[in-house]
């Protein structure tokens, strides 16, 4: 069984030969062997002999997306006249579409950055989203930076941390500081720094994540990547203002005897903050043993002068 | 909205005198809240009202001696702009103590006159200072200032000091104070209607219903956020609100279902948790509305056809799925939901964030409920 495979060299010199414009049309199939690719030839989306259809990065042949169905030799990929892409077996059993139909004169795309998208009536039915580049996280809590967006003050930086998908942040804009916005947007506002990984062990903490902890249930069992998603989320729930200093006010849940407190955060306090809690988190501790080195590190960026620039370098070095 | 802010300011200064009067305390929490004694019939006793009032003189004499050499607040110098901001943030970050000193001082610098940076700071130390067994002695004066700050011509300040406000808890009158503050643009949509979000579960009845209507009304995504949150976190919080609010938590459920992106392979983790704070919210409501089985409903509506398998595995990654996770059998509909999740992950096999939910989803169907992560 093929599925896919990181270096089919001779496959792909193969489906190189059949390779058309970046564009499946209307009513047109992708056969066994048959492939199209984008523009730039980076991208490449092959129906293969085992009957998977499979968007290919050509530059190292790691798969972006494949529709699972391999094992159904002979099987072929229609881009249906009704908008639908479908891959049916060589008997014409459907196993897999992209439920667009009803939109007549829908095409599929290959595109340069990465995406494989089905466009009907001007706009995308479908799409995988498009391929991370090099500087982009791709785990939840990596932390991602940028300049500062004030003249003269870029180099201090302004700091956030991805989910997955969006980027949270603080930011001094009105409203409630903490905000969520998507990582092509933050890249956009100033100059991007790239992302910083900070080799998270993952550890299992007991913590409660919600705005109001009040009783033993309400703490959870969970590893310390979502345990980053969802104090964030927390705190933004909770809601929080923005200060200029580095002392911070951590948002609170409530509790027996006492409301949500809102929190007070310049950008890089509030990474810290969330940090904290998967590790001493502000002496409350963990019944689970947390890695002695994330205690340090995490100590260490509380050590001396906090800035945006200084945590994001910190936290690269957490190799 | 004159009328409004009038009875708001009646509404807080009766509220200050019962506080003060009677020591009344504000639900502190989601718990089923108790009944406030009604001022009226209590007020007719006249012994114990002289009783309360002796208790609460002796109570400030006592706070008031109480020593407090280092108070922050004692110690703080006027600095205009950002730098006394900053300075206020410090001592703020660091506690202010409930003492009479802070009260005591707090409003000596609002009465001396502080820059607009000042008062923002100055109005959260407020609101933290104000507290339901008043260790100041100072609640009533500490509610006239906020008042008084809400009114600030300065926009900030007038927002720092109306979230202070709200965050004390629910006063009667505390929704007007709020309305008036976002009709005159002091508060943004998500800072008001958030506000109600937080405030609703502690309000009498017809205070809440009409909180929650006006939410669901602005079809305010971060208000349904905080609901969705407060109803997933604690089922009780249903008990403490009418069968009329309970309905229009319904309706304002059903109109506000999270979406994720438009891109398939795009699966962020805040977003998976917010869609599982909201698929159970609805799940608790429809199941205290139809006394239906909580987690039947939930993998019912998951598992209806052309499902988005980012809700699937959104909810399969919740603590409270664990025990559906291992009670999954060959062919149940519980082992449907985690094929569907497993087979979205291995569409996308570059992205790590599946992989590892996928990861984490398959060694707690694994495990028996009860045995750790």
């Amino acid at each position: 069984m093929m599925k896919w495979s990181r270096a089919p060299a001779a496959l792909m010199l193969a489906l190189a030969c059949a390779t058309t414009a970046g564009i499946l049309a209307p009513n047109t199939t992708l056969s066994p062997g048959q492939s199209i690719s984008s523009d730039n030839g980076r991208y490449l989306l092959a129906m293969q002999g085992d009957g998977n259809l499979v968007y290919y990065r050509t530059t190292d042949w790691v798969p972006r997306w494949h529709s699972q169905t391999y094992g159904n030799p002979g099987a072929f990929a229609p881009m249906q006249g009704d908008g639908n892409l479908v891959v049916y077996t060589g008997t014409g059993m459907p196993i897999w579409n992209s439920q667009t139909s009803g939109n007549p004169g829908a095409y599929l795309a290959a595109q340069d950055d990465g995406n494989l998208v089905i466009y009907g009536s001007g706009r995308a039915l479908w799409n995988i989203g498009v391929d991370v580049v090099t500087g982009d996280p791709q785990l939840a809590g990596d932390v991602v930076g940028r300049d500062l967006a004030i003249s003269g003050l870029g180099s201090l930086g302004h700091t956030g941390m991805y989910d997955g998908s969006s980027v949270v942040e603080v930011l001094d804009e009105g409203g409630n500081a903490i905000r969520y916005e998507s990582l092509a947007s933050f890249k956009a506002r100033s100059a991007y720094w790239g992302a910083a990984s900070p080799n998270n062990p993952n550890h299992l903490l007991n913590k409660c994540f919600k705005t109001a902890c009040l009783q033993l249930a309400d703490f959870e069992d969970i590893g310390a990547r979502m345990a980053l998603v969802k104090r964030a989320f927390q705190a933004y729930l909770i809601g929080a203002d923005y200060t200029y200093g580095q002392h911070f006010t951590s948002a609170k849940p409530m509790v027996w005897g006492r409301l949500a407190q809102r929190g007070l955060y310049r950008c890089d306090t509030f990474i810290i903050n969330v940090y904290e809690k998967t590790a001493d988190d502000e002496g409350m501790g963990s019944i689970y043993p947390v890695p002695q080195l994330w205690l340090d590190r995490n100590r260490d960026l509380k050590s001396d002068l906090i800035l945006p620039s200084t945590l994001f370098n910190k936290m690269k070095g957490w190799n | 909205m004159k009328t409004a802010g009038a009875l708001a300011i009646a509404g807080l200064a009766l509220a200050g005198f019962v506080w003060v009067v009677f020591g009344w305390q504000p639900p502190a929490s989601t718990a089923p809240r108790q009944e406030v004694p009604a001022p009226a019939s209590r007020g007719g006793d006249q012994v114990a009202s002289a009783a309360a009032a002796a208790r609460y003189a002796a109570a400030i004499t006592v706070a008031r001696n109480r020593p407090d050499p280092h108070n922050p607040l004692v110690a703080y110098v006027p600095k205009p702009g950002i730098a006394g901001r900053d300075e206020l943030d410090r001592i703020f970050a660091q506690g202010v103590p409930l003492t009479t000193q802070s009260a005591l001082a707090a409003r000596a610098l609002l009465q001396r006159g502080l820059s607009d940076d000042e008062k923002i700071a100055l109005a959260r130390i407020l609101g933290r200072l104000y507290a339901p067994d008043d260790p100041t002695g100072y609640n009533a004066d500490i509610l006239l200032d906020m008042r008084r700050l809400l009114g600030d011509r300065n926009k900030q300040v007038a927002r720092s000091a109306a979230l202070s406000f709200s965050r004390i808890g629910y006063l009667p009158g505390s929704d007007a104070v709020l309305r008036d503050a976002f009709d005159n643009q002091v508060l943004g949509a998500d800072d008001y209607y958030g506000e109600l979000a937080h405030m609703a579960p502690q309000a009498p009845a017809h205070v809440q219903a009409a909180m929650l209507f006006a939410i669901r009304a602005s079809s305010n995504a971060y208000a349904v956020d905080i609901l969705a949150g407060s109803i997933n976190d604690n089922s009780k919080v249903l008990q403490g609100y009418s069968a009329h609010a309970v309905e229009e938590i319904a309706r304002l459920l059903a109109g506000a279902e999270p979406r994720f992106p438009a891109a398939t392979g795009d699966f962020g983790l805040t977003d998976a948790v917010r869609y599982a704070n909201w698929l159970r919210a609805t799940a608790q409501v429809e199941s205290l509305a139809q006394g239906t089985d909580l987690d039947a409903a939930i993998v019912a509506r998951l598992g209806m056809p052309g499902t988005d398998p980012r809700k699937i595995t959104a909810y399969l990654l919740t603590p409270e799925a664990s025990s559906l996770l291992s009670t999954a059998r060959l062919g149940s509909p519980a082992s449907g939901l985690v094929g569907a999740s497993n087979q979205y992950a291995a569409q996308h096999p570059g992205n790590k964030i599946l992989q590892s939910a996928a990861q984490e989803i398959a060694q707690r169907s694994a495990r028996p409920k009860g045995t750790g992560r």
